[in-house]
């Protein structure tokens, strides 16, 4: 079971992706806690190609492939933008107290954490990031 | 949200992502009190841009010698804050 939906470079199209995870999770049976990861991982890995992967004032499209597997969703972020290869980025230091924190750059690591897989390759002129989450625990 | 002279409650619930965070920055901004209880009992989900807003507002409220105070986070959301450390920054209630 696979389902495609392809974005503009606007976060206005973000609840058209919303509203495809809660339809697959319904559809699909998926467990609320796997639905939570793939929401807040999408959004944050998505909104980040909105922002960042074109030039600013240049419109472009975010592609995102979701497939269910025997025992996991596989999902694939595509865009034609900036090379840009977010599994390494740093990891952010969730032990720094509130005034030592910037405000921001959480995104990718909630991303992370949320999912058991992140793999970035770049094909084709194309950013392509696979986030795979387990949907069976061990 | 409910107000007083210094104690304030703000009601957020459903989702604070990417398009909904700047409409709670801005109430937030709009608060005066020296106490702001952010009750997030009805809130089911935050993304990286929710808690930007709520460490945004932390710091400031801190830097002026008020408090702000999450209360009745629901699990879902209190694993997020789990995972990124706020749930240790932040001032939490039940």
């Amino acid at each position: 079971m696979r389902r495609e939906i392809t974005l503009q470079n606007n976060t206005q199209e973000l609840p058209r992706l919303v509203a495809l995870i809660e339809a697959l999770e319904r559809d699909w049976a998926i467990p609320p806690e796997v639905a939570y990861a793939l929401q807040l991982a999408l959004e944050e890995v998505v909104v980040n190609a909105m922002h960042y992967a074109y030039p600013s004032g240049e419109r472009g499209e975010i592609t995102v492939r979701i497939e269910r597997q025997e025992e996991s969703i596989c999902c694939t972020v595509e865009d034609a933008g900036i090379p840009f290869d977010p599994t390494r980025t740093p990891a952010a230091n969730i032990d720094l107290e509130a005034e030592e924190r910037a405000i921001g750059g959480l995104g990718i690591h909630l991303a992370r954490a949320v999912m058991d897989q992140m793999s970035y390759c770049r094909q084709e002129g194309r950013n392509q990031l696979k986030l795979i989450k387990k949907t069976i625990r061990e | 949200m409910q107000s007083s002279e210094n104690r304030c409650v703000v009601r957020t619930a459903g989702r604070l992502d990417t398009n909904t965070a700047p409409d709670l920055e801005q109430v937030l901004q709009e608060v005066t009190a020296s106490e702001v209880i952010l009750d997030c009992s009805a809130l089911e989900y935050v993304s990286s841009a929710g808690l930007r807003v709520i460490l945004a507002t932390h710091k400031r409220m801190a830097g002026e010698g008020k408090t702000l105070t999450l209360q009745g986070v629901r699990p879902e959301v209190r694993s997020v804050l789990d995972m990124t450390g706020f749930s240790r920054i932040l001032h939490l209630a039940e």
